[in-house]
């Protein structure tokens, strides 16, 4: 399974005053089974880019293959495509809508035309991968807290058992508990179902500890598309283009600058710590103190 | 008792300009027709003292308080119990609530739903309009704070074909327009990119350094409290912490089960200490640890 988008450009408002290329010529393939981030700043095309992928809007130039198949060629299942491709937007608890939790993620299934015994399976199933807690099912989703509505929010989609999940921004104003609990929890899905997740973010230190391939949008074009490591090598050019890199890379390149053997690449705490501790534990054996070799 | 003492000192200019004192908000749920109303109370037994021209940060997790908190500041709401004082002014007093507003702006996490003006000056001047300043004046306000926001270029553009962080910078210039001598931001950087949280912050923190304004700064982002004079942190409506970055995130465990965080450049030289490198506690900035690490 694959999603591909083959030399796409879209235009908006193409032959009016206001004419805009949102994104030019991409050439992407998101291969079944990655953990992928986007990064880029503000307008540089990274949610037009998104709503491609489950054909949310149609690609004015160029060809978007799911499986191989042109999902805009005549005849094709656009619907079906959509529950293989969930679409989490950005403060996705704006669209909840039942009375209840469970009803409201059963809503997905349903409109499957699953019958109401697997909806509710499918629900259940979804909500235990959020973290949702059981005794909170038949609350008003209204009533739950900015963290738990985005859970509810997010098995609304999984309910529908995607191959691939799509997330813009899933973790924009929560608390440094609630990010690090969601993006957990997606961590273990990929891991478990082995679906597709491609995460959408501002937070560089978010996209270091989780994904295995970062996209870069810049002014509607891919700058760059590599492992972390690699893309966030070329900090200085990430910060040309209003991104920056994870606080570890501006510590090690500091660190190296005065002369401590730390490897710039690290980009978590985890490795930084590590990296750190060798160097230090390599120049005790060498019997020298820390002012002397910084 | 408590309340009646604080005000006899009111009035004395060494206290603070934001007073809080035994700070308490419920407010009632309905469920079923028919059945009690729930009393939750989203602040509680909160006092504390903001002097002028200090720079406050407000951590807490998701539902710990700390916008209801904010919003008693310019008195959107007003205490069920104790009492909240702006400039020696009772948010209760109904008829300093105007008076209140125009000392205390506020600005909230989504640009998009704060801009009313087609044209970046006309949206800046609508605050001073409303106040009845005259027109010249208007405009020399507007020019101010554009200026003061880094947003002057702009002036003619149309609000929404600017970016995130530059339609919350024209917020900021709005809400300056108004001459408030303090001002309160709620997340004002949650839905921003890196550059677009660099540019607000760079434009809150000048306000704060040269106009001397009074910076209340509610945020997620741990990296935007190391500068503050002050930090407050709240948990399930109580003020549970209080003192400057480098007391509070020294307390890295504590945080954490508070839900909360500290710069990723502190949680490094805490796992650094815990390994048994030596280092003073509370490193908040890159260059402290680079110094502390290699002298």
């Amino acid at each position: 399974m694959s999603l591909k988008l083959e030399d796409v450009t879209y235009t908006y408002s193409p032959g009016t005053a206001y004419e805009m290329h949102a994104l030019e010529h991409i050439n992407l393939e998101i291969p079944n089974g990655q953990f992928v981030g986007i990064i880029g700043h503000t307008g540089s095309g990274k949610s037009t880019l998104v709503q491609h992928l489950n054909g949310l809007i149609r690609p004015t130039l160029g060809r978007v293959l799911y499986n191989g198949e042109d999902i805009w060629k005549e005849g094709y299942p656009l619907r079906e495509l959509r529950s293989h491709v969930g679409l989490v937007f950005q403060y996705p608890e704006h669209q909840l809508f039942e009375t209840d939790v469970i009803t409201d993620v059963c809503f997905g299934p349903k409109n499957q035309g699953l019958s109401p015994e697997e909806c509710r399976k499918r629900a259940e199933e979804a909500l235990d991968h959020v973290g949702f807690p059981k005794e909170m099912y038949e609350k008003s989703p209204f009533e739950l807290s900015g963290g738990q509505k985005r859970r509810v929010a997010i098995a609304g989609v999984l309910a529908m058992n995607p191959d691939f999940l799509v997330l813009d921004e899933p973790t924009a104003g929560l608390d440094p508990k609630g990010r690090d609990e969601i993006l957990d929890q997606l961590a273990s899905l990929h891991k478990t179902r082995g679906i597709s997740v491609v995460l959408v973010s501002h937070s560089m230190e978010d996209i270091a500890k989780y994904v295995e391939r970062i996209i870069v949008m810049n002014h509607g074009h891919v700058a760059f598309d590599d492992t972390p490591k690699k893309v966030f090598a070329h900090y200085k050019e990430l910060e040309k283009i209003g991104l920056a890199a994870p606080q570890m890379t501006y510590i090690m390149h500091a660190l190296k600058e005065h002369g401590m053997d730390v490897d710039v690449t690290a980009t978590t705490v985890e490795e930084a710590r590590d990296t750190i501790l060798a160097a230090l534990g390599s120049q005790k054996k060498n019997g020298k103190k820390g002012a002397e070799v910084c | 008792m408590k309340s009646a003492r604080m005000q006899k000192k009111a009035g004395n200019n060494v206290m603070g300009m934001i007073r809080a004192a035994g700070l308490g908000y419920e407010y009632l749920r309905y469920e079923e027709e028919g059945q009690e109303p729930e009393v939750t109370k989203a602040i509680e037994d909160v006092s504390l003292e903001i002097q002028k021209g200090q720079f406050i940060a407000v951590l807490g997790h998701n539902g710990s308080g700390k916008s209801t908190l904010a919003k008693h500041i310019n008195a959107l709401l007003v205490p069920t119990e104790g009492t909240m004082w702006v400039d020696d002014m009772k948010t209760t007093d109904e008829e300093d609530v105007w008076k209140i507003r125009q000392k205390a702006g506020m600005v909230f996490q989504n640009p998009d739903n704060q801009i009313i003006g087609n044209v970046v000056e006309e949206d800046v001047g609508f605050g001073p309009e409303n106040l009845g300043v005259p027109t010249d004046e208007i405009w020399k306000r507007v020019e101010e704070s554009l200026t003061a926001t880094g947003m002057i270029s702009y002036r003619a553009h149309s609000p929404n074909k600017l970016s995130g962080g530059q339609k919350q910078r024209v917020a900021i210039a709005g809400v300056m327009a108004m001459q408030p001598e303090c001002i309160v931001l709620d997340e004002p950087t949650a839905m921003l990119d890196p550059n677009g949280r660099k540019e607000v912050l760079r434009a809150v923190r000048k306000l704060n350094e040269e106009k001397g304004v009074t910076v209340i700064l509610i945020t997620h982002y741990m990296e935007e409290v190391v500068f503050a004079d002050r930090v407050f942190v709240m948990d399930n409506g109580k003020l549970v912490m209080q003192g400057t970055p480098r007391e509070i995130f020294s307390e890295v465990e504590k945080l954490k089960e508070l839900r909360l965080d500290v710069p990723q450049v502190t949680l490094l030289a805490y796992e650094l200490r815990k390994n048994g490198v030596d280092l003073p506690e509370g490193i908040l900035t890159i260059e402290e640890l680079v110094n502390a690490l290699c002298h």
